[in-house]
């Protein structure tokens, strides 16, 4: 089923109500769509699992809603970038959403199974999660969107359901903190 | 942590090097789990909510259409009783109250 296109696949799946498309279409972007919630949740990779979980759920149900006037992927983004907002807001003055503990602890415990170039790179993953909790959640999602996801502003825009002006703020404020961060981490 | 010498392209390598190395997570479990959790039915298409109901009240005004059509149509005056007169107020007020029992059975009905 890979070279059917996405549209092609919520087509069968609202259509000829085939959960078989609806999987593949989470087979498709599961894994990318976990990894950016992950950088957006500051790295606490369960929180960002659950959060996908009820993205698609949500996907799911209002799958005829899906215009296709955008990508499959960034309408999945968009639905999952709210959930995350409401997690952010309902765990405003927790600690919760942008603790790295879980993952770190997580990862410890695979890294002494890693070889040397795994542990390499996911230190980088999670230290790049770690410098980006320093930031708004709107800066983290609008950086992470344009700097690793290498979306238009248009697209981000879309995506966030912010002004273009407001995206470009947030993602020139964003690298100048992430840069500041980065700067105090070397000079340690 | 893995950044570059250059002070200027630090964040461009560092994101370049994140999505290089951005690892694929097995998506086993996670479908699985996720495959559980989805609502047995999903909500039907708007359209094909539409079709049924047009075929819904077709059939019922066919069924009505052909028990008329073999009992004849009755007098429904002579099930009222006598001393009810017809008047335009009466006949206002009758419709407000039937729309508004119809409101309520239908936002009663809407979520379910």
């Amino acid at each position: 089923m890979s070279e059917i296109d996405d549209n092609a696949l919520v087509d069968r799946a609202v259509h000829l109500q085939d959960q078989h498309a609806f999987t593949e279409l989470v087979k498709r972007h599961q894994s990318a769509l976990r990894y950016s919630i992950q950088q957006m949740c500051g790295g606490n990779q369960s929180l960002a699992d659950d959060i996908a979980q009820e993205t698609f759920i949500k996907s799911y149900t209002a799958l005829e809603s899906f215009k296709k006037q955008s990508k499959f992927s960034s309408w999945l983004y968009s639905i999952a970038l709210n959930l995350v907002r409401q997690r952010h807001r309902s765990n405003a003055g927790k600690p919760a959403i942008d603790s790295l503990d879980d993952s770190i602890r997580e990862a410890d415990s695979t890294e002494s199974r890693a070889n040397n170039n795994d542990i390499e790179q996911q230190q980088l993953h999670r230290e790049l999660a770690e410098a980006m909790t320093k930031l708004s959640l709107d800066q983290r999602s609008a950086l992470h969107l344009f700097m690793h996801k290498q979306l238009s502003h248009q697209e981000i825009a879309h995506i966030m359901q912010i002004p273009l002006g407001s995206v470009k703020t947030h993602i020139n404020r964003g690298r100048a903190l992430l840069q500041q961060e980065l700067a105090s981490w070397r000079m340690n | 942590m893995n950044t570059p010498s250059k002070p200027e392209n630090t964040l461009e390598s560092l994101f370049a090097q994140a999505r290089d190395t951005e690892p694929y997570l097995e998506a086993g479990d996670f479908v699985d789990e996720l495959m559980l959790k989805l609502p047995e039915k999903r909500r039907l298409p708007q359209w094909l909510g539409f079709a049924s109901d047009a075929i819904s009240a077709l059939l019922g005004l066919s069924v009505l259409a052909y028990l008329l059509s073999k009992l004849g149509t009755p007098d429904v005056a002579q099930w009222l009783p006598a001393e009810l007169g017809f008047n335009l107020a009466g006949l206002v007020a009758a419709s407000c109250v039937l729309a508004l029992f119809s409101l309520i059975a239908w936002w009663s009905v809407e979520d379910l």
